[in-house]
């Protein structure tokens, strides 16, 4: 099996299941971590400035 | 070497996404101002405090709107904070600077549902400014286990209207408040007491 051939692989295998599993996790992450930051961390009123 | 157009995709998202992290951390210091406490407060000898900027803890106006607040944390109490000792006032709207250092052990100061907290250590001050709005009463608690009345040593931030603050000097610890002091110094030891009654 030579990769130097690739390119025609591609066609005939694109997880697309398995790359919208992992583009949700990523967005749970990403909102996860927006509001861990934000919401959670920044929202709680005194913070150290100094 | 072939790279897969989804894993293209995915290591083009992975970089986005610490950028992402970075750039809130960065934002965090630039816009809201937060910093992390450091080595800045310096060092203290804690068997002589009485020697130092702690001899007499308590609230010290600095500025029009600032105030330095010294705490000594020991077992088991805030001084000032705890009630007995006399509790942390400070007017709304002020910039309040926080020295706090242990005399015994290691102990926690944390200003339950802030983001201010720290570690009192004996032998190091940990330096911390904060910005007060509106009136409101903070708790303090003692968030290092630090000895068998650990779980009472907790103590008060109130910040008053700025019309009613009577000043720094209402805040330190006065002889009127020995009895009380001594009082709940004779309950913690009568907690510690009964539980090395218990551990006998
Ligand atoms: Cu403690």
């Amino acid at each position: 099996m030579s990769t130097e051939t690739a390119g025609e692989d591609d066609e005939h295998f694109d997880p697309i299941g398995t790359a919208t599993l992992i583009g949700i996790y990523m967005a749970i992450v990403v909102l996860m971590w927006i509001f861990t930051y934000f919401i959670e961390f920044l929202g709680r009123g005194l913070t150290i400035v100094g | 070497m072939h790279i897969h157009r989804f894993e293209k995709v995915w290591l083009a998202l992975a970089l986005v996404f610490i950028l992402g992290l970075i750039s809130t951390i960065a934002y965090g210091a630039v816009g809201p101002g937060i910093e992390m406490i450091d080595a800045e407060g310096g060092t203290v000898d804690p068997q002589n405090l009485d020697e130092t900027e702690f001899a007499d803890p308590g609230v010290e106006q600095v500025g029009e709107d600032e105030y330095e607040v010294y705490v000594v944390a020991k077992q088991f109490s805030f001084e000032p904070g705890t009630p007995a000792n006399g509790v942390i006032r400070v007017p709304a709207n002020s910039e309040v600077t926080f020295y706090v250092t242990s005399q015994d052990v290691v102990h926690g100061f944390e200003v339950v549902g802030t983001n201010l907290n720290t570690m009192a250590i004996p032998g190091q001050v940990s330096k911390m400014t904060v910005e007060f709005g509106d009136a409101a009463t903070y708790g303090i608690v003692c968030n290092e286990y630090c000895g068998a009345a650990h779980h009472a040593m907790e103590g008060r931030i109130v910040v008053v209207p700025e019309s009613e603050y009577e000043g720094p000097g209402a805040t330190n610890a006065t002889s009127g408040n020995e009895t009380t002091t001594n009082a709940s110094v004779a309950a913690a030891q009568q907690v510690a007491g009964s539980a090395t009654e218990v551990t006998a």
